[in-house]
């Protein structure tokens, strides 16, 4: 039998992979606006 | 003390189940050859922050689907001896968070790779984990084409990697990704037959399921480790590679053709897992070849 304590704290484990990706994901994409367009193809 | 280390333990376990869900390793080999796609497309200096988007785009797209893809097997999963310790099948995880995760990084990496890179890499990356998800997934329990069909969107990444550096497709791309698709032929052959039973308690049908000899899984691996041959020399042929290429490639392909000779010829659980070990080294060898005698 799998306690439900476990399953929460998956769940937030779950919830702080989704708030790492949201931040990276967020810094490449302000990363690249300061840069400005610079493909050559 | 003891307190301590039984929460340490019940952490670890937990990181463990994250990892099982978006297929860690599966995802880490993702971006290995969209690693190497995007090296062999980039002409000139390399833009380091245009490859930083591809990658964690990529990472976040392949996650994803695999989190979607365990969501959707989560009872076929729970047959298996090999996947029934998933945290789904297991219990320890609510289907629907996996559920929400695997959208969630599935479309966040798609938007990414559109904005980072380009439309083309993003319509290319939807391609992936939606051919994945809606035709390969289900197809598993359809028809034993369905390790064909899976093989697609496994060599679509160094297409990825290209396009993002590139901004379109040519025959090299083309080229990368008939050499991923004919690796993993003898790859997951080698893999299906050594779990038949397994895959048949699962409800799979797998070329192997109705080959208890391994006659014709090892013909097909012989078959598909020769083309692979013929196909891996071409980059040394069409001036991607140095000629340094093609001898390390034919002698990387000889050896993976000979493990598969070798399955056909004892027909053992060892023999196909000696194919399936060669697989592993062969793959990361020739890529890393590649890069590394490429020609700008």
């Amino acid at each position: 039998m799998i306690p439900d304590e476990i399953r929460k704290k998956n769940r937030r484990l779950l919830f702080a992979l989704i708030i790492f990706a949201l931040s990276l994901t967020a810094l490449i994409i302000i990363l690249m606006i300061l840069r400005g367009p610079t493909k050559t193809y | 003390m003891k307190a301590e280390s039984l929460q340490q333990a019940q952490t670890e376990s937990l990181i463990g189940d994250i990892c099982t869900l978006v297929k860690a390793r599966l995802s880490f080999l993702v971006l290995i050859t969209t690693f190497v796609g995007f090296i062999m497309g980039t002409t000139g200096p390399m833009d380091y922050l245009l490859l930083a988007g591809t990658l964690f785009g990529t990472a976040l797209s392949a996650c994803g689907a695999a989190a979607l893809n365990q969501w959707w097997e989560r009872e076929f999963d729970a047959k298996m001896k090999r996947t029934q310790n998933r945290p789904l099948p297991a219990g320890r995880m609510h289907a629907q968070d996996a559920l929400y995760l695997g959208i969630f990084l599935s479309a966040s990496g798609i938007l990414l790779l559109a904005i980072a890179a380009n439309i083309l890499t993003a319509v290319l990356s939807a391609l992936t984990v939606g051919s994945y998800l809606f035709i390969y997934t289900p197809m598993k329990r359809i028809t034993s084409l369905n390790t064909i069909v899976g093989a697609i969107p496994g060599a679509l990444p160094p297409m990825i990697g290209w396009t993002a550096a590139r901004g379109g497709l040519s025959i090299e791309a083309w080229l990368l990704f008939t050499i991923l698709f004919l690796w993993q032929m003898p790859h997951f052959l080698a893999i299906a037959w050594m779990y038949r039973e397994d895959y048949t308690a699962g409800g799979f049908r797998m070329l192997t399921s109705d080959d208890e000899t391994g006659s014709s899984t090892s013909r097909q691996a012989i078959i598909y480790s020769m083309a692979l041959l013929a196909v891996s020399l071409l980059p040394g042929l069409i001036r991607m590679n140095s000629p340094i290429y093609f001898f390390g490639a034919f002698l990387l392909g000889a050896g993976f053709t000979g493990c598969a000779v070798r399955f056909s010829m004892i027909r053992n659980r060892n023999a196909a897992r000696l194919l399936f070990f060669a697989s592993i080294l062969y793959l990361p060898i020739l890529l890393a070849l590649m890069v590394m005698t490429r020609i700008p």
